[in-house]
């Protein structure tokens, strides 16, 4: 009688149940023909009684903490006809409301306005140092501790800073933050070139002056410089050379036109050190520790081009510095290529790399670094995939993966397709930074994808591994409540 | 103005996601998840309710029902990691129920009997003496009472622990075992009777 098992064959068949899982399907989703018009009934039932026993909507009143939860933003209409979205973990604060002004402190993260029309009235916006005040427009403002984002939609906002006034106009995004003012113009390589130029010192007045951004903005990290670049992970350890060593570390331009602004950043940041890492919230204690990217877990504009994504290490930085340190685990996943920092077209960087061109077209990683820096995104995944099918059992092939997923997921703006290659370069070893920052960003994928539970999940791992995390402070927000 | 993304995209589960995490996406209504843990769970399944039932599509007919019924009392599972063990007690529960059923119609010529055919899954090659043997239990494993043909088929062929046979079953440790003997005893007859 023992192990019958043993003498019998495997029964099911995969075809089968193919079919009775489409069966299952259909029907869980059949519902009951009188569904649908109860739940209409109820619809109507329960708005009645909202619309009778609910007065007038008149805020801000004086108790109106407006705190959007962590997973679905709040949204408000004024009796007025204006309208507020609390983005996801943002808190927006009444501060008045006369006959002649309505105003909100943003305390933290992004809500976003759709203000009416109202000439006898001052519709205000704090945050920071700077103030946002709008007469019929429509806009979204972002809080990164002393600074303020703001990316106007339609209309027109005038920005008040300690450092200047000036009017942002429909389709401009302006970062405001505690000394100086940024223009961020996707688009206007003038503008680019200009402020690039006045950040290294050839022109302008480098800390009061509010310069006008054109094109389609985007609200950016601190200090971004004419392009848009993100350098949230750049500038959060306080000191000048925490700063320094963050910016090669961590991010890059990917837009092609912010590349030339890359190295006066740098300059930027080490002369002004302290007050950067003060301006950003979040300040970490060394290099790569930082946080605060501005599109991570946040206020994210994936629809717009022009974007500098995050860059986690693996990717030699276009246009280093000479002399720039790198961050520890840079070396550790990359050994001495890491440190190379080929800039946008090909060139070596002069900071001392060793990695020639044609080393770099032996190195699968390498030549789809070159690929994304050449604006090539599908070019350097599909090398990236060609790579770990032909050689699955590589050592590399969890960096690959990680990589692919960057790509996915920064450049091809598809978190969907970024999350299971995160998992799946998790689950093969990643180095400890990078799987720091793999399982940062598979949170954040999950959470674009609206796949909240995995994000819950993601959260929860990543807070039991590194619970002095880089982005714990972020991750939090995502970890299931014990 | 920037915009939060909204679209949903399917989850690939990588077969290293455990079940309770795809439980806790299921139970927050990721179709995608409900479907990694089918194509966790039905192949094993469908393979035990065939040998049970020796029939391929009432085996999944119940395969079918029983998914849909976990799915639906998902937010009863108190423990998400045992989403295996509670799926098979609803599988083989349905499997008893069908058994009985069945069994009272064909007392009353409305149905067929139901017939064990373990040998008909027998592996090309198996030796004469394997084959009769599985035949002769099939003859008694056909007569034994639903219960204790389950039970008898959770121990033996599908190799559960006892406590899994209790769970799976919805009886105690000591049902399953007075069970399984009782169907051990009538295949012992049966063995001592052929030898005879």
């Amino acid at each position: 009688m023992k192990s019958i098992r043993e003498h019998l064959v495997d029964p099911a068949e995969a075809p089968e149940l193919e079919g009775a899982w489409a069966r299952i399907r259909s029907r869980r989703s059949a519902r009951p023909a009188w569904a649908p018009r109860v739940a209409v009934a109820v619809a109507v039932v329960v708005a009645l009684v909202w619309w009778v026993r609910s007065p007038a909507p008149t805020a801000p009143r004086a108790a109106i903490d407006l705190s959007a939860s962590v997973f679905t933003p709040e949204v408000v209409r004024l009796d007025d006809g204006t309208n507020i979205v609390v983005m996801p973990g943002a808190r927006l604060v009444p501060l008045e409301r006369t006959a002649s002004a309505v105003g909100w402190r943003l305390e933290r993260g992004a809500a976003s306005f759709e203000v009416a029309h109202d000439r006898t009235r001052t519709f205000y916006v704090e945050g920071g140092d700077a103030r946002v005040v709008v007469v019929g427009t429509r806009f979204a403002v972002r809080r990164d501790g002393a600074a303020l984002a703001v990316e106007v939609d339609r209309g027109t906002v005038r920005v008040e800073a300690p450092t200047g006034t000036r009017e942002v106009h429909g389709g401009n995004a302006w970062r405001v933050e505690r000394a100086f003012s940024t223009a961020i113009a996707r688009g206007d390589e003038a503008a680019e070139r200009e402020d690039a130029e006045r950040r290294a010192g050839r022109g302008g007045d480098e800390d009061g002056t509010i310069t006008s951004g054109a094109g389609g903005g985007r609200v950016d990290a601190p200090g971004a410089s004419g392009a848009g670049s993100n350098v949230g992970d750049r500038v959060d350890a306080p000191g000048a050379s925490g700063a320094s060593s963050n910016v090669g570390e961590d991010d890059r331009l990917d837009a092609p036109s912010a590349r030339g602004a890359d190295s006066t950043l740098d300059v930027r940041i080490d002369s002004r050190g302290e007050d950067r890492g003060d301006a950003v919230a979040g300040g970490g204690p060394s290099a790569g520790e930082g946080s605060g990217r501005a599109d991570t877990l946040g206020l994210r504009s994936p629809a717009r081009g022009g974007r500098a994504d995050a860059k986690d290490s693996t990717t030699p930085t276009p246009g280093a510095t000479a002399g720039r340190a790198r961050a520890g685990d840079d070396s550790k996943a990359r050994g001495a290529k890491s440190g190379a920092g080929s800039n946008a077209n090909g060139a070596k960087a002069g900071d001392g790399s060793d990695v020639t061109d044609a080393e770099a077209s032996d190195d699968p990683l390498a030549a789809a670094d070159r690929d994304r820096a050449r604006g090539a995104p599908r070019a350097a995944a599909a090398r990236l995939e060609a790579f770990i099918a032909g050689a699955p059992d590589d050592a590399r092939v969890p960096l690959a993966l990680f990589m692919l997923a960057r790509i996915h997921h920064g450049d091809l703006d598809d978190p969907g397709a970024a999350a299971p290659r995160l998992e799946a370069a998790i689950a093969a070893g990643l180095p400890r930074p990078l799987e720091e920052r793999a399982l940062a960003r598979l949170v954040e994928c999950y959470v674009a994808t609206n796949q909240r539970a995995l994000a819950r999940a993601a959260a929860r791992r990543y807070v039991d591994r590194f619970p002095n995390g880089a982005r714990i402070e972020q991750i939090r927000r995502w970890a299931p409540k014990p | 103005m920037a915009k939060t993304s909204e679209k949903v995209v399917p989850l690939r589960a990588t077969t290293q996601t455990p079940d309770e995490v795809l439980v806790r996406c299921a139970l927050d209504g990721d179709v995608s998840a409900e479907e990694a843990l089918y194509r966790r769970h039905a192949p094993p399944l469908l393979s035990a309710l065939i040998r049970m039932t020796s029939n391929r599509d009432d085996a999944l007919d119940v395969v079918q029902d029983a998914f849909i019924q976990a799915f639906r009392r998902l937010p009863q599972l108190t423990d998400p990691a045992a989403f295996r063990g509670w799926l098979r007690t609803i599988a083989f529960r349905i499997v008893y129920r069908q058994s009985k059923r069945r069994r009272w119609l064909s007392l009353v010529g409305l149905a067929p009997p139901e017939v064990s055919r373990l040998s008909t899954w027998a592996r090309p090659g198996t030796s004469p003496e394997i084959l009769a043997e599985l035949r002769m239990i099939d003859r008694v494993v056909t007569a034994l009472p639903p219960a204790q043909r389950i039970a008898w088929v959770l121990r033996y062929v599908e190799e559960e622990s006892l406590e899994d046979v209790a769970a799976q079953c919805g009886c105690s440790l000591a049902t399953a075992k007075r069970r399984i003997k009782a169907a051990r005893e009538a295949i012992d007859a049966a063995t001592n009777e052929g030898g005879a």
